[in-house]
């Protein structure tokens, strides 16, 4: 077996062990607890994907759900992004199609995991064109292990991120591939993969705004040439096209401001490809003349159509979201429901360590590397970092798209130095061109090349070729930089290990915690409350709880919600914040008015729990507050300042329903005292509550139901019939 | 009109090829202006067939571009992992795609 | 053959001399009969000695027994023995008549004129005892009902009769007599004596309304669905048990206060609390292993498994206390070795001997629906239970089937948990050559795709 064959099976080797190690770290929670869907929004994901497996393709994109929302529904079919759950119920298909039955919930939780190990060998193809293959494997070792990836994509985190960080890597691969080459093939390839990415997250703006962004940047530089246009051109008209099908985009590619710039720079191009074709048949004052009139005046022209069709409406100006990323303080004042998401907070800069590890330090290299070596492909790395970097900064979320390109300048400087340092049999000599080229005529029918055979002027000799011919003759400083980052490397491991296993492994629809003895106790209090409304309630009851547990209640207990997770209506949340904040005379109405049969609160009191919605009472009253300021004002729940629950509690605090169903004969049981505020409610404090009667409390108080009391008999207003009863 | 005279002579002087092509993005420029001033006469519902159509003119125009400096000689040095054959069958395999997006999108 | 014409000539005699529903014949005089109806479980467990002499001139074999149709509707289980061993015991379609099903029983030897025999038959009932009051609030007692008869329905005449009643507690309150039994007290250990009656006269029926208290869940699966995969590769026999429980004690009216079921679980005192569904115990055959406890959201992590020299008990907690009228439901399932069950009884010929029912203790069963499926390649199926049901064959698609495995479907109805005793009996051929086929199958599979790969690799596809 010669060198070539043994390289390429070790490169096999070291890519499947690196798929395995990324599928194997992300398992912790199934086997620290079960197979089971995590978090919130997955579980609206695996609802979806359950409703597409058993009715069909056709019947999941006209999808009316009426079970969300009562009593307004909502257009599921048009509103979701449906990659991920076609992905899942094709390969459920396919599975039980070759023999192998899943059930769709093991799919589900198990997608993550699987699309992990895609998405190294993506970075692994990327590295490769960036430099060579050792940049790729480094490239897909930390990818494949980073803890800002694991924490979207562990076994259970059913959600968009866990297809969409595959689909970016795939989609700038092609990018860069067909850049490199000028092939429409390669193009049409990146425009495919950017339909699917289109089709599986919100997120592809990103995409959609990086690579215009990238050409430009080149055309400043100077650097045209026909392959940017052929790759471009082509990705533009294919890419925007495909995705206008999904229902969800519709026609925002030619209405929207964030893809504006996709549009702009495509007819920028045609102008300066016009303009290059004139120039080559042309003589130079007339060109010179020609560009100045004709070019400017485009520009100009297309530049006032642009702002002046935005000021008339046509073209939306940025959404709320996106916008929030520009001006930080405007979802705070303006769209609370944005800015009340705990991932949507600035990033502290401990989780850039706790995420990235020693990455961190070797981005910057990397992109110096880049900088250095600056070929059109690495202008596309400073772009992406640059654009990642602010994104990261601003919102906690957005440190997923960081990982990838931290990821691949990591492996950059590593190969980088490893090309210094790792060489052991040299003599000192020159042309190490020589020994590059020969390789070239080797591997001559590959898809892949090593990238520094591209096309690169041959008097130049490139910085990454200045690495190689470096010569370091000393033995004892190899030894030691190789050992020394050999470490660095294995602390990497480690750590990345310890922070999916302990951070991010938590399903957080169990919880675990632990005995006197050491042993686990764990607290499924959230399962055992919704499990009771599935089988204890009719099919039909309409259940009510803040948004935060919509989808939880939809999948797993099976009943109709007012609110969910999917916030697109601030009015109805507003509506059930409301019902929550008032007393009880003003709630019932509202309760009533929109059938609400049970109320499903959390209460973390007893427990200490601190995620329960007294904790979150305040954005449920700044909520109701933007809606109705003259019957709901944030300033009347605290008392002297303070946010008190105990017998301070101010009034309007104690009469509102969310604290009057939390409470309710809480003094009773451990004295009152509320583990999670810390205070003390005395007997005296107890509530008593009028228009609910308590249905069902959890082992550990943790959710507690209610049941809407129906219309009296005799025609008096619930409360004072309630009061009435319990005095005699 | 130096500028214009000059190109139509570098047309003239063209292989057979590139004057095929040539034609083919004049008639789908033609094809493009005629379907925008069809609607904003006549208005534009259902818009996605509107843009299904224009979109299919643009679309081929951007390939027949991607083709014609891909297939010209004077280009060779640029393309070097891509020979007129693979230029060729790279425009068809892109066409096909964009014609079945634009089948799909019309309705 | 004698004996039935002689049956015969006696019946039209005595039609015309006694009541309307004699048309068994008048062999027999009962010198005791003595019931025992126990109400301390989940279902009701009726056990009749009856002490009964020829007084008819020929040798007489059969001895029937008379229920009402709606106390036949509800039969779970009927069985019928002697000191020496069971007697067989079966239903006579034949002399049904307006109101009453006949039962007859089949006694060892014909009883000669003049003879007394001496035989038990037991009985248990679902849904036999309703709650009463229907709905009651969260503190109050769990109060049941039983219609009866005090005098045992007989279609011979009776010299002495007695009734006994066991329940839990000793708050009995006989409805017709206005009395309480014995004092109203949560004591344990409840007992009520009706009788004797002297001389009772064939058919009679004196109502009988019993209020009485039971503390205990009234457990009860309207639904249950049996799979149980036979495979002799894996040397295993998996059983996958999915249970809808219903609790059909007294039904809660109001609200469900969390605190005052914490507050009552030491159960000092009765109220519904104590009459919620806590706990069942399970019993598994042992040796088990991979045993789980799941439902539709995910495992239940609240169980525990007690392995003893009896054998092994699944302890299971619901995941909330099912109080009367609310349902729950779980899948428990386990896996045996494969010599426990099935044994070979010829060459390539296997029979299987799976237990009817392997559920917790002290529940009654609306429907228990069973599917035993065979390993691929089975064939020359044969089935055969206590019922004489016959079972439908199916097909089912599993882990890399090609043909399917075959599958039996059968559904038995009204069982008790006394039927743990029962079993289920198939037979099937079973050649090496059947056991072989899968894995040649995917070898040749996979074979193929590398043969395809190699040469695939051979050919140069660049353009």
């Amino acid at each position: 077996m010669d060198v070539q064959n043994a390289q390429k099976l070790l490169r096999i080797a070291i890519l499947v062990l690196v798929a395995g190690a990324a599928v194997l770290s992300r398992l912790y929670s199934v086997v620290n607890f079960e197979s089971i869907i995590h978090e919130f929004d997955p579980w609206f994901n695996f609802r979806a994907t359950r409703y597409l497996s058993s009715h069909g393709f056709d019947s999941f994109l006209n999808w009316f759900d009426n079970r969300t929302w009562y009593p307004l529904g909502r257009v599921t079919g048009g509103t979701l992004y449906p990659g991920l759950m076609v992905t899942s119920n094709v390969v459920h298909t396919m599975l039980s199609k070759i023999g192998i039955p899943l059930d769709i919930r093991n799919v589900c939780v198990l997608f993550a995991p699987a699309f992990s190990g895609l998405t190294a060998y993506m970075a692994y193809l990327f590295g490769c064109e960036l430099k060579d293959e050792t940049a790729g494997l480094l490239a897909a070792i930390f990818l494949g292990m980073a803890p800002g990836y694991t924490s979207r994509s562990v076994a259970g985190s059913y959600d968009n991120e866990a297809i969409a960080i595959t689909l970016l890597m795939t989609t700038f691969y092609f990018w860069i591939k067909a850049l490199k080459l000028g092939s429409v093939s390669w193009a049409a390839a990146c425009a495919l993969s950017y339909f699917y990415m289109v089709s599986a997250w919100g997120g592809y703006v990103f995409i959609t705004n990086i690579i215009p962004l990238h050409v430009f940047v080149l055309l400043l530089m100077g650097r045209f040439h026909s392959r940017v246009y052929v790759a471009y051109c082509t990705w533009y008209a294919l890419g925007t096209l495909a995705s206008m099908q999904i229902p969800f985009v519709g026609f925002l590619p030619i209405r929207s401001s964030e893809h504006m710039s996709a549009l702009g720079v495509f007819g920028l191009l045609q102008l300066v490809a016009f303009a290059d074709y004139v120039r080559a048949k042309v003589l130079e004052r007339q060109f010179r003349l020609f560009v100045v009139s004709f070019v400017v005046i485009v520009v100009a022209i297309a530049f006032a159509a642009l702002l002046g069709l935005t000021w008339l409406g046509v073209i939306a100006p940025w959404t709320g979201r996106f916008y929030s990323l520009w001006d930080t303080e405007y979802a705070r004042i303006h769209i609370p429901i944005i800015a009340s998401v705990s991932e949507h907070q600035p990033t502290a800069w401990p989780s850039f360590f706790n995420d990235l590890s020693f990455l961190i330090w070797l981005f910057p290299v990397g992109i110096y590397i880049c900088i250095q070596e600056l070929r059109d492909e690495h202008v596309f790395l400073v772009v992406y970092a640059v654009l990642g970097s602010y994104f990261a900064g601003v919102m906690v979320r957005l440190m997923l798209t960081l990982t990838p390109i931290v990821c691949v300048a990591g492996g950059l400087s590593i190969s980088s130095l490893l090309d210094v340092y790792n060489q052991w049999n040299v003599p000192v000599s020159k042309a190490p061109a020589v020994e590059t080229n020969a390789k070239v005529s080797k591997k001559a029918a590959k898809a892949k090349e090593p990238a520094d055979a591209a096309p690169e002027p041959k008097e130049v000799q490139g910085f990454f070729a200045s690495f190689k011919s470096a010569n370091i003759t000393s033995s004892i400083s190899k030894v030691v930089v190789l050992v020394t980052f050999f470490g660095y490397l294995a602390m990497f491991v480690s750590h990345s290990n310890f922070v999916t296993q302990s951070s991010y492994s938590s399903p957080s629809v169990v919880l675990a915690s632990n005995m006197p003895d050491g042993s686990q106790f764990l607290i499924d209090d959230f399962r055992e409350a919704y499990y009771w409304l599935r089988m204890n309630t009719p099919e039909d009851a309409k259940v009510m709880s803040w948004w935060d547990y919509g989808y939880q209640i939809g999948g797993m207990a099976d009943r109709t919600t007012l609110v969910d997770n999917n916030t697109w209506n601030n009015t109805h949340i507003a509506t059930v914040g409301k019902a929550m904040a008032c007393d009880e005379e003003t709630a019932y109405p509202i309760l009533r008015q929109h059938d609400v049969d049970y109320i499903l609160v959390v209460f973390g009191g007893l427990l200490g729990f601190s995620g329960d919605d007294i904790n979150k009472f305040l954005w449920m009253v700044r909520i109701a507050e933007g809606i109705w300021p003259e019957e709901v004002s944030e300033g009347r729940y605290f008392a002297r300042g303070q946010y008190r629950v105990d017998s301070e509690a101010t009034e309007t605090m104690k009469n509102s329903l969310m604290y009057k169903m939390s409470y309710y004969r809480f003094p009773e049981v451990n004295n009152g005292a509320d583990r999670v505020r810390g205070q003390r409610l005395s007997p005296s404090d107890a509530p008593t509550l009028n228009i609910v009667d308590e249905a069902f409390t959890s082992q550990n108080w943790l959710v507690r139901i209610y049941k809407v009391k129906d219309l009296d008999n005799l025609g008096r207003q619930v409360p004072a019939a309630a009061a009435f009863d319990r005095a005699h | 009109m130096d500028v214009f005279t000059s190109l139509v002579n570098a047309h003239k002087n063209a292989p057979p090829r590139m004057k095929l092509i040539d034609i083919f993005m004049v008639f789908l420029v033609l094809s493009g202006v005629v379907q925008f001033i069809f609607c904003l006469l006549v208005g534009n519902f259902p818009f996605n067939a509107f843009l299904g159509g224009f979109s299919a003119t643009v679309g081929q125009f951007v390939l027949l571009a991607a083709l014609r400096t891909q297939v010209n000689p004077e280009n060779k040095e640029e393309f070097r992992k891509v020979s007129p054959e693979r230029a060729f069958c790279d425009f068809v395999f892109g066409s096909l795609v964009l014609h079945f997006i634009v089948y799909h999108f019309i309705n | 053959m004698l004996s039935f014409v002689a049956g015969f000539a006696v019946l039209s005699a005595v039609l015309g001399a006694s009541s309307p529903e004699s048309a068994v014949p008048d062999v027999f005089r009962n010198i005791e009969l003595q019931q025992v109806i126990d109400l301390t479980a989940a279902y009701t467990r009726e056990s009749l000695k009856v002490v009964a002499m020829n007084i008819g001139e020929e040798p007489v074999r059969e001895y029937f027994l008379p229920l009402t149709y709606e106390d036949a509707s509800k039969l779970a289980a009927l069985e019928a023995e002697d000191d020496v061993g069971s007697l067989r015991i079966n239903e006579v379609d034949s002399l049904h008549d307006g109101s009453n099903a006949y039962f007859s029983v089949n006694l060892r030897q014909p009883v000669a004129p003049g003879e007394e025999i001496e035989f038990t038959v037991g009985r248990a009932f679902i849904a036999k005892t309703q709650p009463y009051p229907r709905k009651a609030e969260q503190s109050e007692q769990q109060l049941l009902v039983y219609n009866g008869s005090r005098t045992i329905l007989s279609p011979y005449k009776s010299q002495k009769q007695t009734l006994t009643i066991k329940t839990v507690t000793q708050n009995i309150y006989d409805v017709e007599k206005d009395n309480r039994q014995t004092a109203k007290s949560q004591q344990l250990g409840g007992l009520a004596t009706f009788g004797p009656f002297n001389n009772v006269k064939p058919f009679t029926r004196t109502p009988l309304t019993l209020q009485y208290e039971n503390p205990l869940p009234q457990v009860h699966f309207p639904r249950l669905d049996r799979k149980i995969w036979i495979s002799h590769w894996g040397d295993a026999i998996s059983f996958d048990e999915s249970y809808d429980l219903q609790n059909v004690g007294t039904e809660l009216k109001g609200s469900f206060s969390r605190l005052d079921y914490m507050r009552t679980s030491d159960g000092r005192a009765f109220s519904l609390n104590t009459a919620a569904v806590r706990q069942l115990m399970l019993s598994v055959p042992s040796p088990a292993r991979d045993m789980y406890y799941v439902d539709l959201v995910g495992n239940v992590s609240t169980s525990r498994v007690q392995t003893s020299a009896e054998g092994t008990r699944l302890e299971i907690h619901p995941r909330y206390p099912v109080v009367g009228g609310w349902h729950y439901n779980f899948t428990v399932g386990w896996t045996n070795p494969l010599g426990q069950f099935v044994h070979k009884v010829g060459p390539n010929r296997y029979t299987a001997a799976i237990p009817l029912l392997t559920g917790p203790e002290d529940a009654s069963y609306d429907e228990v629906s069973t599917k035993i499926i065979l390993p691929e390649g089975a064939t020359n199926i044969d089935f055969a239970d206590v019922y004489g049901n016959s079972a439908e064959v199916s097909t089912v698609y599993s882990y890399l089937d090609f043909q399917g495995r075959p599958a039996l479907d059968v559904v038995h109805r009204k069982l008790v948990t006394d039927h743990r005793a029962g079993l289920l009996l198939v037979s099937y051929d079973y050649s090496l050559l059947a056991a072989l086929r899968k894995p040649l199958i995917l070898a040749t599979a996979v074979f193929c795709v590398f043969v395809t790969a190699f040469y695939g690799s051979q050919i140069n596809w660049s353009l």
